[in-house]
């Protein structure tokens, strides 16, 4: 049987290596907002993160947000972050947090993009 | 054998650090594998009230021969290592609470046990999920019902049980001050262990720290990180073992009583002021 | 039956006066709507959180153990606004750094520490170059191979002293303000942008060898005059008047007797705030403290008369009026 962790990673490279065809602009957006999400979703919660991601972000970090919403098997994560009681919130929370975590190596290791680099001048 | 009950009053930040990170943080605070639960290692607290010990005899009868000599003897105190027992949370109310757990209570009780306190309360209450108890006397975090921490509404109930504990662990880490045993009281919250875990994970202290380049005053490659602590006002627990193999019981107690008289700075990142800390040894068999 | 959510409770929940701001301005915005006021109310809310009362007494004890741990003080004067923490992670796009468990301004440790590093390297010549031979910069602040020698604190505000102010920036070149570490925003608009600056008094706190703490007072004086501390420097935020001078005396005991005064008047439960407040009010009336830290006594007591409902009642007694004309 494969552990929680290994499940989503199995599902997030994928998603994460379809991106890598994307321009270098494209792939820096969804990089760094990759490595930036988990501690903007411990400063402000998870349900106003992703509703600034939502309402605020590029195409390419809209798109982040809806892989981790196919990622964890949460269909209108937003919504339900918004909605949820709770027990719900916590646990969602979490699953998005555990999937954050292969989303910030592969946005290294396979798109090459760093935590410190802003999405203007990233690949260079 | 003799034990004493030691808690750790955290006035800054205090980085009980493992070093590289695994998960989102590249340099979280040491937790505990099975439970989650952060702690300071008990050698960490030792080590540095070894330092401060200037009786160069009684430090060696107390901590052991220094670690570079080649004399092999074990010191006279042992110490356990330091596990979380209030963290401190924002409040919508108050300004902050004290949030502890029935579970982080029920391990509370038997080191309690095992240094031979007595006078502890022996209740731990079951909190319903998404409840929560606070003092049933002057609290200062919930209003009609209801206490919101950090984005997590709960609601609450006022209980005796919860003011007791805060009366009695007030008067442990705040001996002699009746102004900061009150805010203890005003400001506890037991919370189901669920919570308290979910709050661990995603409610201690961030910061984000980076290197920047001198001529350009921009950010240098690989010079942004995420650093983790746990928050000023952190209390942490365990005990402290004497056993005669150089000094007696007493000494040891009496020289570790004179020693936590002063502030210690404990865990990592000192120079930038973290770990700053409060030490008082609590109830015992050895008082 | 309408089915109440989480959400519900926090939306409902409006702010209090006793509320963390920082936990407020983190995740509490109404909404993330750009064309609303959302942003510019948030602030506002942020800016009228008062210091919370429990602060003097924290405060009295943080400046006990950093002389207890051998550090000395000195008091820092913000001469016109101050922006710590400006470019924080945050989903209102700019932020500020306030202390996490009591929400109030700050300057951490390490901005004292990376400001003094670079205006020694840039100003002070070869000899504090890393790698120099004297070693003064490796001494001071550390190098990769060996911890500084001095510990620089964070810079907590004298109570009663420091303030949030809503403020606002116009962003012309959106370019050169993210090359720092502000989070990535598209501020190509016309909109301005609201944001939180501080003022007040800083306990400037470092602990080490005699000679580097004068050295390092002596360097910070300056570059806290010369460059500042924080975001908008160049603006001429993030200045301050650092007294160089002996150190702050440790804390007055008439300071500790204010704070707990003002604790008891506040765990007085409301019923009993008839039978006690006259009390009080003589304890108030013998206090010898100075001016400020009488009246913050005396507006204690009125806050608890009015909470306890009894302000009318009061109105026309000559105590009371001695309290209020104690505020003027």
């Amino acid at each position: 049987m494969r552990t929680k962790a290994q499940e989503y990673a199995l599902g997030i490279f994928p998603q994460v290596s379809g991106m890598s065809d994307d321009g270098q602009q494209a792939r820096a957006k969804y990089g760094s907002m990759a490595h930036k999400l988990p501690v903007l979703i411990r400063t402000a919660g998870l349900a106003q993160a992703l509703g600034f991601v939502e309402s605020r972000g590029t195409p390419e970090q809209k798109k982040l947000i809806e892989h981790i919403s196919e990622a964890i098997g949460v269909p209108n994560m937003c919504e339900r972050s918004r909605k949820a009681e709770l027990h719900e919130y916590m646990a969602l929370t979490r699953d998005v947090m555990a999937a954050l975590v292969w989303y910030k190596r592969f946005a290294t290791s396979v798109l090459g993009v760093q935590s410190d680099v802003d999405e203007e001048d990233a690949g260079d | 054998m003799k034990s004493r009950l030691v808690f750790v009053h955290a006035i800054s930040p205090l980085h009980a650090g493992t070093g590289q990170g695994v998960g989102v943080m590249d340099l979280p605070v040491a937790r505990e594998k099975a439970t989650g639960l952060p702690y300071l290692p008990g050698s960490s607290l030792k080590g540095v009230l070894r330092d401060a010990c200037e009786d160069k005899e009684m430090r060696t009868a107390v901590f052991g021969p220094d670690p570079a000599s080649d004399v092999a003897h074990a010191g006279s105190a042992a110490f356990s290592d330091l596990r979380l027992l209030l963290l401190p949370v924002r409040s919508v109310l108050g300004t902050f609470a004290w949030v502890t757990s029935p579970y982080v209570l029920r391990r509370f009780l038997r080191d309690a046990d095992s240094a031979g306190v007595t006078d502890v309360p022996s209740e731990v209450p079951d909190v319903v999920e998404g409840h929560c108890f606070v003092s049933d006397a002057g609290s200062v975090i919930a209003e009609a019902s209801k206490v919101l921490l950090e984005d997590l509404n709960l609601v609450s109930e006022t209980s005796g049980n919860a003011r007791r504990w805060a009366e009695w662990m007030g008067r442990q880490v705040f001996p002699d001050d009746s102004v900061w045993q009150t805010m203890l009281v005003q400001r506890l919250c037991i919370v189901s262990d669920d919570v308290l875990s979910f709050l661990l994970d995603t409610a201690t202290e961030v910061f984000s720290r980076i290197r920047l380049q001198e001529d350009t005053k921009t950010v240098a490659k690989g010079g942004l990180w995420y650093e983790e602590a746990l928050p000023a006002e952190t209390v942490l627990s365990g005990i402290v073992a004497a056993s005669p193999v150089k000094a007696a019981p007493e000494q040891v107690f009496a020289t570790l009583g004179r020693l936590v008289q002063k502030p210690l700075q404990l865990g990592g990142k000192a120079t930038v002021g973290r770990g700053l800390c409060r030490v008082t040894l609590g109830g015992g068999d050895q008082q | 039956m309408i089915r109440v959510t989480r959400r519900y409770h926090l939306v409902e929940a409006g702010v209090k006066p006793t509320t963390n701001a920082g936990l407020w301005l983190d995740k509490y915005i109404r909404d993330q709507d750009r064309s609303s006021d959302a942003r510019a109310s948030l602030v506002e809310q942020v800016a009228a959180i008062r210091q919370p009362e429990c602060y003097s007494v924290w405060f009295s004890r943080w400046k006990q153990c950093l002389e207890g741990s051998g550090a000395s003080c000195r008091r820092a004067t913000v001469t016109g606004r101050m922006a710590v923490g400006l470019g924080e992670d945050s989903v209102l796009e700019t932020s500020i750094m306030l202390h996490h468990t009591l929400g109030v301004p700050y300057i951490p440790g390490t901005a004292l520490k990376g400001l003094a590093s670079s205006f020694a390297r840039q100003w002070l010549g070869d000899d504090w170059q890393p790698g120099a031979a004297s070693r003064a910069h490796s001494v001071m602040f550390g190098d990769s191979d060996s911890a500084s020698y001095l510990t620089f604190f964070d810079a907590m505000p004298v109570p009663g002293t420091s303030r949030l102010l809503p403020d606002v920036m116009t962003v012309h070149h959106p370019d050169y303000y993210q090359t720092g570490n502000v989070p990535p925003a598209d501020w190509d608009g016309p909109n301005p942008v609201p944001f939180l600056s501080a003022d007040g008094v800083y306990l400037i706190a470092l602990a080490g060898p005699e000679e580097w703490v004068t050295a390092a007072f002596d360097l910070l004086k300056h570059s806290l005059e010369i460059a500042g501390v924080g975001a908008k420097t160049s603006s001429g935020y993030g200045r301050l008047s650092l007294e160089l001078g002996p150190p702050v005396p440790p804390v007055e005991p008439e300071q500790k007797e204010v704070a707990d005064l003002i604790q008891q008047i506040e765990v007085l439960p409301n019923s009993a705030v008839a039978g006690s407040i006259h009390g009080i009010f003589e304890q108030w009336q013998r206090l010898e403290a100075e001016p400020e830290q009488k009246r913050r006594v005396a507006k204690a007591i009125i806050e608890k008369v009015k909470q306890a409902g009894r302000e009318n009642k009061s109105r026309d007694k000559a105590w009371y009026r001695e309290l209020l004309g104690a505020l003027q």
